[in-house]
């Protein structure tokens, strides 16, 4: 349980001392993200407040963006990374994140990915499968496709480096001249749940890049998720001639 | 039909298929090549480049399975949907790039009026509470399938009469430029994913609660004041590219 103090004779507020004191709890870490707060109902019978001043304070909370309710479920403590920054940023987060490699393994055919690589069934290819963590929290979850054919024994290559640019452009000498990305708006399926901690039909970005070298073949194409509730882009245009 | 400077390289280790469809897809990432633009004829890029009919053929089928180009009647279109420089980072007359990229752009006025600042709006914004501001809705439409919605509220007091002007095809900033010497000089915008709420649905003719991106707008004029707050709800087939040419890479891509 929460520290919680509530001097009912001061003239501050009483949801707003309710707020302050969750508020230090968050920022002390002595609640921590997605642990879950007294219901109304709780917090009623203990301190005896009305059931409005409860509700006033959380709504406070939530303004704020310190916690999030989930209908049926209660309110949760959100303190969890929220990265603002450009969409080009998706591949390392202003060198703020961390690589962890969940799986490295191969595939045979991925209907989203082969027909993009100009791969046919059965032409192999590795999957490897990683997340990107800022402050220990997921922020993308990404898998890489990466032929066979251009990136031989790449298995044994891939857990020496954190940084898959220079893998591709000093191990294997491609020169890379342009990698394209679009976005589109979804929902997270049981994978990406998982691994990103979310929740399922949770809405996530998906992007998908082609990794293009000089010779214009692409070479790569790697899937992204991100959590759209933890990540927002921003474009900042100035001094544009119109 | 763009005209395609295709150049094939005999030495090279891929085959003459992937060089072709390889040089058209790259041209469509880069939006050189864009959506409804026609692709040359498989009797015109034989005779540029003399190369088998079936192995342009194979090119072509190759960007329809992945669903990059259609053939409709015995023509090879782009349908490569993202339009998205128009909203995200750079300032480009929605209308004059849709027609440019081939679609048949309408624009529809839902809504004009003078609406006061309410207490969210002034906390979004920064404006102030009641101050009077023109609002404007609007409905994109292209090829007549909805492509986004877009809300702008711009101040009265700074744009005097704007809820008279007739602002059909016309650019905001530039008008605002010529009749009233303000400069937009700064636009940020934040890109955001929600679920579709039951009018959007609608409007955009869409199922409910499908995840869309929604976009907000703060522009800033040539004394740092707030000139613009939009909205824009972004149809689900609506993709944002972002291109990392060769000098982005080393920095951006780890």
């Amino acid at each position: 349980m929460i520290p919680i103090y509530i001097d009912k004779f001061s003239k501050i507020p009483i949801y707003k001392q309710l707020t302050k004191a969750i508020e230090n709890a968050i920022y002390l870490r002595e609640l921590r993200h997605l642990d879950k707060l007294p219901t109304e109902k709780d917090l009623c019978d203990l301190f005896g407040l009305s059931r409005s001043v409860i509700r006033k304070a959380y709504e406070e909370l939530t303004k704020k963006g310190l916690v999030i309710s989930k209908q049926g479920y209660g309110t949760f403590v959100n303190r969890r990374y929220h990265f603002t920054g450009t969409v080009k940023d998706i591949f390392s987060f202003g060198n703020q994140a961390k690589k962890e490699i969940a799986v490295v393994g191969s595939v045979d055919y991925r209907n989203q990915v082969y027909p993009i690589l100009g791969l046919h069934q059965g032409e192999k290819s590795y999957d490897i499968s990683y997340r990107l963590l800022i402050d220990g929290h997921p922020i993308s979850l990404q898998r890489a496709y990466f032929p066979f054919k251009y990136f031989p024994g790449l298995e044994k290559k891939v857990h020496q480096t954190e940084n898959f640019f220079s893998l591709i452009s000093n191990e294997y000498n491609y020169q890379i001249s342009g990698i394209y990305t679009d976005i589109i708006a979804s929902e997270s399926g049981n994978v990406e749940a998982l691994l990103l901690n979310i929740a399922v039909k949770d809405r996530i970005y998906f992007a998908t890049s082609r990794i293009v070298d000089h010779e214009n073949r692409i070479i790569a194409v790697i899937l992204h998720a991100l959590p759209g509730d933890y990540v927002t882009f921003e474009e900042v245009i100035e001094n544009e001639k119109y | 039909m763009k005209n395609i400077k295709l150049v094939l390289d005999k030495r090279s280790t891929a085959s003459i298929v992937d060089q072709i469809k390889d040089y058209i897809y790259v041209g469509i990432m880069k939006l050189k090549i864009q959506n409804g633009d026609r692709l040359p004829s498989i009797d015109e890029l034989y005779e540029e480049l003399s190369v088998p009919k079936t192995a342009i053929r194979s090119a072509y089928q190759k960007l329809i399975d992945i669903a990059l180009v259609v053939k409709i009647n015995n023509h090879y279109e782009v349908t490569y949907n993202a339009n998205p420089n128009v909203f995200h980072n750079k300032l480009i007359l929605v209308n004059e790039t849709l027609k440019s990229s081939g679609e048949t752009p309408e624009i529809t006025l839902l809504e004009k009026k003078i609406v006061k600042t309410s207490p969210t709006l002034a906390k979004l914004t920064g404006l102030k509470i009641d101050q009077e501001l023109v609002y404007f809705s609007r409905l994109y439409k292209s090829n007549n399938q909805p492509l986004f919605i877009a809300s702008m509220y711009f101040p009265l007091d700074i744009f005097p009469n704007l809820d008279q002007a007739d602002m059909t095809g016309k650019l905001f900033y530039s008008f605002f430029r010529k009749e009233y010497e303000i400069i937009m000089s700064k636009s940020v915008r934040k890109l955001k994913i929600i679920f579709s709420n039951d009018e959007i649905s609608s409007l955009l003719n869409i199922s409910k609660e499908m995840p869309i991106h929604y976009e907000t707008t703060h522009a800033y004029d040539q004394y740092g004041r707030l000139i613009e707050y939009g909205e824009l709800w972004c149809a689900p087939r609506h993709r944002i590219p972002s291109i990392l040419e060769k000098e982005d890479v080393n920095q951006y891509f780890k």
